[in-house]
């Protein structure tokens, strides 16, 4: 057994119906880290999470968390026994019960109830708030309460299903360091889940992109979207330009804006990429026609087209709109690489 | 390591089902197994004497007046709820909150208490020396003033709903504000107008208190009478199989015009609220009008409910508590029971994975549109044939009462049901409690007001209820309603007021309970 992994998933499987969500899924996570789990809505994310939680059962595949198999072919640990902890995009608070209560709902037998409620709530900052009911609590204040409440019942991994999405832009970043602090204090494994890709990337840990039910990467967040794996992973994580390998001669591959070194991936279709931020405009630079404009202010997104007739986007901060229609130079302020179709 | 998890692992199995299983069996069985004995019953004669109970020429006629009754109750409900729900959506009528209480009182106001105050209480000598309407028009007017708060309750809520801005466009194109109504609002209201009428329709066919009181005769009245006198068991029967067929064919025809009518704001955005229109100098006059219906229709009757029993001789004192136990006792167990079957019904609908789970919901309608008079006709049939120990017993007329205010337990057991989220249950779960422990502590306490304010409503429905009473009772087992009812046939009123003052004053104590349950909701 490999002291590092806390939880291990093996060929996870789950179909509803004619929908295969989950399609062999492997993935681990290591022990304390914060894991970023981020994909397109409807790539089986929530589904993942349930799945750990013990609230659906693979179809096939197992789950193992801290050594013990917690599902496979031949049955499933119930929630209850699993010791992992599950924060709801809604929170799901004990409408019925006050604050104190649903923290208190989940500590184990044998623990001292009230000082351990006065301990969370002191984690989380809501010392105070004991008597007061769920629905008189902010969103942000909610989603305390509800990290509390897992943490209370010990678990050896949490897991958050889009935390932030129910919080208002404003909040959202203040609530987001209160929980990773909250998380990094307590110590505790866990695993984020959320569809934001910008949100993914500012999160702490490793990075897992989930594309039509498999783990299309794990990395940091840098690897990620400085070297994506596949076409797919770029184009989720941010703005990518795909242009096509005219040649290949020994070990230079050549395309429409330049050369470089690189060893070509095995097998399958390949283009080079780069982000638009990688571009630049520049008076020496290969003559592109302007074709798109969008002004963001403190950026701005400049599509051209190449002679060929690619089109490429360009990212400039600062002064200086090109007229559209007009034409500029553009050359390769980054370093492209080539990344495979699949 | 692995091999002590292993010891946890459950072997996957279908959740549990079963006790699920059973009420929905139970609600599916006990509704539809008679009616079904009943088709059966009604065939069993020999094609000539069929051909001869159906083709009769009294079938036309009660044909003729149940529809007649029905088609007039639509038309004079309408005409007293469209103002009304008018008046209090879209005026600044004052006190619109209390309107709202006062408008739907008649409610419990049981039908054939309404017929029992029109025979003793109008007519020369009454307290209401007013000429005594009796037949069609008796029957008319007390339908209309218990039933039109079903078609105002429809109505305001779909005028809530309306979007002021269709009407303000209208209006911006060119429309006055009686074209504007007409040709915007008035269309969109058709769907509540269908319901509302359906409703006020369903009760007309299936009403039994009222037509037999007043001598109208309808096919509830006929089948009475063939029951406790003639007592020809092929052509009761095929009088409660054509009532039932009629009852089918109404609610058809709904389903069809409403599918046609689907009808819903298009666009983002929540509607505004409408600024109400102001009164003015018309203010008294709405007033006025406004509390017309509950005054005719419940302040009246009570006034004239208390003179009678004014002179209720002492002598009777101890059967009205005997009936006030046994009314108490039936409703209250038909209350408990229909709750008990209501709340896996509606877990069933709301969380089972199933296609058809919410087709078994609708069943539980089945109990409410079907006239209770041939349900527990077909109930006899049933027993008699299957079950001859059951025919006459306590058990049976609970458990046929349950399934009848089973749809009445339902509406507030559904909306808890969908209150209580599995995502709360889930939660319990992964912080460590078992499925026993999450149901008590979680899944029970946002339940129980729910189940609480439905077995009040079931309560009411059954201590009213009088047909299915009056026909499967066991012998020396008389309830309020029956005896009432028995009193008023034989012309004792001052016998007869005390009970129905009971009955009301029930009734009044559950709406009570209602409220409380419904106030503590929503704080």
């Amino acid at each position: 057994m490999d002291g590092t992994h806390l939880l291990e998933l093996r060929g996870i499987r789950k179909r509803f119906g004619a929908n295969e969500v989950l399609r062999g899924l492997d993935l681990t996570v290591e022990r304390g880290e914060t894991l970023a789990l981020v994909g397109p809505s409807g790539c089986g994310k929530t589904t993942l999470l349930r799945i750990i939680a013990g609230l659906e059962q693979p179809d096939s595949g197992e789950v193992i968390l801290d050594g013990r198999v917690l599902a496979s072919p031949r049955g499933s640990v119930p929630p209850e026994r699993r010791r992992v902890g599950l924060v709801f995009q809604e929170y799901a608070l004990f409408p019925h019960l006050d604050v104190a209560a649903n923290v208190a709902f989940g500590i184990p037998r044998g623990v001292d109830k009230r000082r351990r409620v006065a301990e969370l709530l002191d984690l989380v900052g809501l010392s105070g708030a004991e008597r007061r009911m769920p629905h008189e609590l902010s969103g942000g204040q909610q989603q305390r309460v509800a990290l509390a409440r897992t943490l209370a019942a010990e678990p050896v991994l949490v897991l958050l299903d889009e935390p932030f999405s129910n919080l208002d832009a404003g909040l959202r970043a203040r609530v987001r360091e209160d929980v990773l602090r909250i998380l990094r204090t307590a110590g505790i494994t866990a695993i984020v889940v959320t569809h934001d890709q910008k949100e993914a990337l500012s999160l702490p840990g490793r990075v897992a992109v989930l594309i039509e039910g498999q783990i299309a990467q794990v990395g940091t967040a840098e690897e990620v979207y400085r070297r994506p794996a596949t076409r797919a992973v770029a184009e989720f994580v941010g703005e990518a330009n795909f242009l096509p390998v005219t040649r290949i001669r020994d070990g230079i591959i050549e395309f429409e804006l330049g050369c470089f070194r690189s060893p070509t991936p095995p097998g399958g279709r390949f283009d080079v990429m780069l982000r638009p931020e990688e571009l630049a405009l520049a008076a020496d630079g290969i003559p592109a026609r302007v074709v798109g404009l969008n002004y963001f202010g403190h950026d701005q997104l400049i599509t051209l087209a190449l002679p060929s007739g690619t089109t490429v986007r360009v990212r400039t901060l600062g002064p200086g709109r090109p007229e559209p229609g007009s034409t500029v130079g553009v050359r390769v302020a980054g370093e492209p690489r080539l990344v495979a179709e699949r | 390591m692995r091999s002590m998890a292993l010891a946890h692992i459950r072997p996957r199995a279908a959740v549990a089902a079963l006790p699920l299983a059973i009420p929905v069996a139970l609600a599916a069985g006990g509704l539809l197994v008679p009616l079904a004995y009943l088709a059966l019953r009604a065939f069993e004669a020999d094609l000539a004497t069929v051909e001869e109970l159906v083709l009769r020429r009294r079938n036309a006629e009660l044909l003729r007046n149940t529809l007649l009754l029905a088609a007039a109750l639509v038309v004079t409900t309408t005409a007293i709820a469209l103002p009304l729900a008018m008046l209090t959506v879209r005026t600044d009528l004052p006190a619109r909150r209390l309107f709202d209480v006062l408008l739907t009182l008649p409610l419990a106001i049981p039908g054939y208490v309404g017929a029992f105050v029109i025979l003793a209480a109008t007519g020369p000598g009454g307290l209401y020396p007013l000429p005594r309407p009796s037949g069609f028009w008796g029957a008319l007017i007390v339908l209309t003033l218990i039933t039109y708060p079903y078609q105002y309750l429809s109505l305001r809520a779909a005028l809530l709903g309306v979007d002021p801005a269709l009407e303000e466009s209208a209006r911006s194109l060119g429309r006055g504000r009686l074209a504007a109504f007409l040709s915007v609002t008035l269309p969109q209201l058709r769907p509540a107008l269908l319901g509302g009428g359906l409703l006020v329709a369903l009760h007309a066919i299936a009403d039994f208190g009222t037509v037999s009181l007043l001598r109208y005769e309808t096919y509830s009245f006929a089948i009475y009478l063939q029951y406790s006198a003639a007592f020809d068991r092929t052509y009761a029967a095929w009088l409660a199989l054509l009532l039932v067929a009629l009852t089918a064919l109404l609610l058809a025809g709904d389903w069809l015009l409403l599918r046609r009518l689907r009808l819903a704001r298009t666009g983002t955005g929540a509607p505004r609220r409408r600024r109400p229109t102001r009164l003015g100098r018309w203010e008294p006059v709405a007033v006025a009008a406004a509390a017309l219906p509950p005054l005719v229709a419940v302040v009246l009757p009570l006034v004239a409910l208390l003179d009678l029993a004014s002179r209720f001789p002492a002598g009777h004192a101890a059967g009205l508590r005997e009936a006030f136990g046994n009314s108490v006792t039936a409703a209250g167990a038909a209350a408990a029971m229909s709750v008990a079957v209501a709340l896996p019904i509606a877990f069933t609908a709301a969380r089972a994975r199933l296609p058809g789970a919410q087709a078994v919901e609708r069943l539980a309608y089945v109990g409410y549109a079907v006239p209770p008079l041939a349900f527990a006709l077909a109930w006899v049939f049933f027993t008699l044939r299957a079950a001859p120990a059951l025919y006459g017993s306590l058990p049976l007329l609970v458990f046929a009462l349950s399934l009848h205010v089973l749809s009445e337990a339902m509406g507030p057991v559904r909306a808890a049901v969908r209150q209580a989220s599995p995502r709360l249950e889930e939660s319990a779960r992964t912080l460590g409690a078992g499925p026993v422990k999450t149901f008590v502590r979680v899944t029970l306490p946002i339940v129980w007001r729910g189940a609480a304010a439905g077995g009040a409503l079931a309560f009411i429905g059954a201590v009213k209820e009088l047909p299915i009473t009056l026909i499967l009772a066991p012998l020396d087992f008389s309830t309020l309603a029956t005896r009432m009812f028995s009193y008023t046939q034989d012309a004792m009123f001052a016998e007869a007021a005390p009970f129905a003052l009971a009955i009301v004053g029930l009734s009044a104590c559950f709406v009570g309970v209602l409220l409380w349950t419904e106030r503590t909701f929503s704080s």
